[in-house]
């Protein structure tokens, strides 16, 4: 998974947000701004492949959700990080 | 700068802009105008293009690219004009003349004579600026051909003098120069003979050169054939994309997507 594409899982946990909220969120939880091809790069990828779905909404700034799938991908890839963060905090501490 | 942003936005697939058109111009509106945002965003659509692009569109390309890029360095590069003259050799013994031949000829290409030509002729003036004289000559020396032209007996009957450069008026100047160099070192070694021949009273067989073609104006430079450049850039270029294309194709296939229609797999009941 890329890291635009993990970060928008990210933001997209805590609840749906549309494209311009996705990446205010982005930068104030990871300090990376996404420009807008970046972020459509990553929502057109999530998309495809089921992870994230739009919701419906009269404005144009469409708003996407986590699907169940996504959520379920988005665990995994936070658990094999949490291994790899203690992993190497261990190794840091005994180097 | 926001229009410029709109209309790099429009170099999105049209597929592409139907799904999501609306929302990413709404985005790109409330997104701050600047150069980096133009860059994502182009980065974006040429990487979407590519995405959506097929095998025959994609090779299709890399060959053109091949071959505009192959031409652009045809044109760039200087052309070559060579001139040619031709020297016939006459003597009693042919046997020893290729001797004498060599040793004027060796004489003609020497440090000096070449410093000489170099500096009369003007040649070489942007590399005379950067390069040591020495390196200079060495570049003249590889431009000069020097070729024998052999008779029926297999005896050097004659010799072709060639000369290369960017210049084809200057390519003549040069060789003209050579040929009456060659012409008078030879005439200055018969005469240095005689004397010897006189004080030891032995004849040594007669040397004689004659110019029989002139230095040529070359009508048409030698290169770079644009045939030959077009050519290997076109199919440089061909064989670049379908490299690409299979690459592209293997990745959709390991990323769950169809290389197809850009769909991701899916397993049916």
């Amino acid at each position: 998974m890329s890291d635009p594409g993990l970060l928008v899982l990210a933001s997209l946990v805590e609840g749906p947000k549309h494209g311009y909220a996705m990446m205010e969120d982005i930068a104030a939880f990871s300090g990376q701004k996404l420009g807008p091809g970046t972020l459509y790069g990553a929502i057109t990828r999530l998309e495809d492949r089921g992870w994230i779905a739009p919701v419906a909404s009269a404005d144009r700034r469409r708003p996407y959700t986590l699907t169940a799938l996504g959520r379920k991908h988005f665990e995994h890839e936070m658990a094999v990080l949490e291994k790899l963060v203690k992993a190497g905090a261990r190794r840091l501490k005994h180097a | 700068m926001r229009n410029a942003i709109r209309f790099i936005a429009r170099l999105y697939p049209k597929r592409w802009r139907t799904r999501y058109g609306d929302e990413f111009t709404a985005l790109i509106e409330d997104s701050s105008a600047t150069w980096r945002t133009l860059a994502d965003v182009l980065q974006g659509a040429i990487k979407m293009q590519a995405t959506h692009w097929g095998f025959l569109r994609i090779t299709t390309v890399a060959a053109f690219l091949g071959l505009t890029t192959a031409l652009g360095i045809a044109f760039s590069l200087p052309e070559h004009w060579i001139s040619h003259a031709v020297i016939s050799i006459e003597s009693e013994k042919p046997q020893v003349a290729g001797w004498e031949v060599s040793e004027v000829l060796d004489r003609v290409e020497s440090r000096s004579v070449l410093t000489a030509v170099i500096n009369n002729c003007g040649l070489y003036r942007d590399e005379r600026r950067r390069m040591p004289m020495e390196d200079v000559i060495e570049r003249m020396k590889r431009a000069i051909r020097i070729a024998a032209i052999r008779d029926l007996d297999n005896q050097t009957a004659a010799f072709g003098i060639d000369f290369d450069y960017p210049d084809r008026d200057v390519a003549q100047g040069v060789v003209s120069d050579l040929v009456l160099r060659i012409i008078d070192e030879n005439l200055r070694l018969a005469s240095k003979n005689a004397e010897a021949q006189q004080l030891a009273g032995a004849r040594e067989p007669w040397v004689r050169l004659r110019v029989i073609d002139p230095a040529t104006l070359p009508a048409r430079p030698t290169g770079p054939s644009l045939a030959t450049f077009g050519g290997a850039g076109l199919a440089t270029g061909a064989l670049a994309g379908i490299l690409l294309a299979l690459a592209m194709r293997l990745r959709r296939k390991s990323n769950g997507i169809c290389p197809t229609c850009g769909r991701p797999f899916t397993l049916t009941a």
